[in-house]
């Protein structure tokens, strides 16, 4: 049978010089000539270094190779390298396997502590979808009900009827998009006193059913405007009324910080004082509001003032705001 | 070795002078190898040796060699034998040294004793040493030529090495018992 000159414990026996002198000659010329060869035979001699620093060698093979390997200094030098490698990896994974060990340990606890995180996350994102759905469905209740409330059909005290005027929504006076003339805002049921957005006539929807007979307004369209207190006339965020010769009539709905009496009266003021228009006392359609109507002929381009009070039960008129506006045409 | 020698064994290792230079470098590398396999201490030495004889013969031989990782190989093998027998030589004229003066041999280990032996001929003065280790290397008809190259006779060269064993002796010993007492 032909030796196989390839086979690498044969090989591992040239490094440790136990092959006969003829096939030491043979191995010599094929790795001198043949390149995978002698790749092989340096793996084969890293693998006998690596076996004798791992205690793999037998007996007999490790004096072999202190006798006959460990000749120079360069192959000493290789062996403590290996051997300096081979107990700093055994330190450090010793060290890295306790570290993984610490790790899991400190895994497995923050994985069980994430678990419940989530668990308890998503029963409380649960819980608070449900209740803002709630929330929803409650204000969209209370919204219809202050909406139908706002029908002057349904109100109970006297209440002055105003012939085709239109009626504002308790909410938005809009159904649609309103214009903001001085802020950015978009009038909310609790908005900021200092948010005063007006309402472009082509926003309102001329189709509004009237107080008295249900049928649409001849008078044209309505404007509406969102007047808050306490603004003193040449500050920057003055709401403005802007009326077209179409414009019929004009919704002011005054903010209410608070919601003190059942019915509210207004006086229309100019600038000097003078009064334009004494208003009907009314409910408040919504929770922070109460709307007035004035036909808009009654208004010209200047400065005005609604004068609100509140109206007691044995009808003793209190004070509550002045609410200024522009007037542009 | 020159440079053209150099750059003839070189394109003839490959036409690509990159490729030429990496299996110039392989083939330095199996030579130190062949040496370290075969027990040699500084192999990169033997292996200089081997591929500056390698140039200079293949710039002698040129087209007549056809492989020349396989003449490289053979170089190494002359190389490895001439350092052996050489070595063989000087480890049997020591023994006879040794032997010529009468020292205990069965007390020491061998190494020791070629160990001290080596140690006390480099301590000699002016080359003593070295003239005393080549007459015991040489033949008979060498120790003629030695004695011309230090421009002695015979016999004068033969009075040296009398007069420098008593020395070398006493040398030896000291060393012997040192190194047991270790």
């Amino acid at each position: 049978m032909a030796l196989n000159l390839s086979d690498n414990q044969l090989l591992k026996r040239y490094l440790l010089g136990e092959v006969p002198r003829h096939l030491r000659k043979q191995i010599e010329k094929k790795f001198f000539e043949d390149d995978s060869f002698f790749d092989r035979l340096l793996y084969v001699e890293e693998q006998l270094m690596a076996d004798y620093v791992y205690g793999k060698l037998t007996e007999d093979e490790r004096l072999r190779f202190e006798s006959s390997f460990l000749t120079s200094p360069k192959r000493q030098q290789r062996v403590e390298e290996l051997r300096d490698k081979t107990t700093a990896s055994v330190s450090q994974g010793g060290a890295e396997k306790k570290r993984l060990r610490e790790q899991k340990g400190r895994y497995s606890l923050l994985e069980r502590l994430r678990t419940l995180a989530d668990r308890f996350r998503s029963v409380k994102m649960m819980q608070l979808a449900f209740a803002s759905l709630l929330i929803i469905f409650l204000i969209a209740l209370w919204m219809l009900y202050v909406r139908r409330a706002a029908d002057p059909s349904t109100l109970s005290t006297e209440q002055p009827r105003m012939q085709g005027s239109p009626q504002v929504a308790a909410g938005s006076p809009s159904p649609g998009k309103i214009d903001v003339s001085s802020t950015s805002a978009t009038p909310q049921p609790n908005a900021s006193p200092i948010l005063t957005p007006t309402i472009s006539p082509g926003n309102v929807n001329p189709q509004r059913p009237t107080r008295n007979s249900g049928t649409p307004s001849s008078e044209g369209s309505s404007v509406a405007v969102v007047l808050v207190p306490g603004l003193l006339r040449g500050g920057s965020q003055l709401p403005v009324v802007r009326i077209t010769p179409d414009t019929g009539r004009v919704a002011l709905r005054a903010t209410l910080f608070e919601r003190k009496y059942e019915t509210y009266g207004a006086e229309l003021l100019t600038e000097e004082g003078r009064v334009v228009q004494r208003l009907p006392a009314r409910k408040p359609q919504a929770a922070d509001s109460v709307n007035f109507e004035i036909p808009s002929r009654l208004l010209t381009e200047d400065f005005y003032y609604l004068n609100l009070y509140g109206i007691a039960g044995d009808g003793t008129k209190t004070p509550v705001d002045k609410y200024p506006f522009n007037v542009e045409k | 070795m020159n440079e053209k020698a150099f750059q003839d064994f070189l394109a003839r290792l490959h036409p690509d002078p990159e490729v030429a230079s990496e299996e110039f470098l392989r083939l330095r590398l199996k030579t130190v190898k062949y040496f370290e396999f075969n027990g040699f201490p500084n192999a990169d030495e033997y292996a200089d040796i081997v591929i500056d004889r390698s140039i200079k013969r293949f710039s002698a031989m040129g087209d007549k060699i056809k492989n020349v990782p396989a003449f490289v190989h053979g170089v190494a093998r002359r190389v490895h034998l001439e350092t052996r027998r050489k070595k063989e030589r000087e480890r049997r004229a020591l023994a006879e040294l040794y032997q010529d003066l009468q020292l205990p041999s069965d007390s020491y280990v061998a190494e020791l004793r070629h160990f001290c032996l080596a140690k006390c001929l480099a301590e000699l003065p002016k080359d003593r040493g070295e003239i005393i280790l080549r007459y015991f290397q040489s033949g008979r008809g060498e120790k003629g030529e030695i004695a011309a190259e230090l421009n002695v006779t015979e016999n004068a060269l033969a009075q040296i090495i009398f007069h420098a064993k008593p020395r070398l002796k006493a040398c030896i010993e000291n060393c012997l018992a040192k190194n047991l007492l270790k």
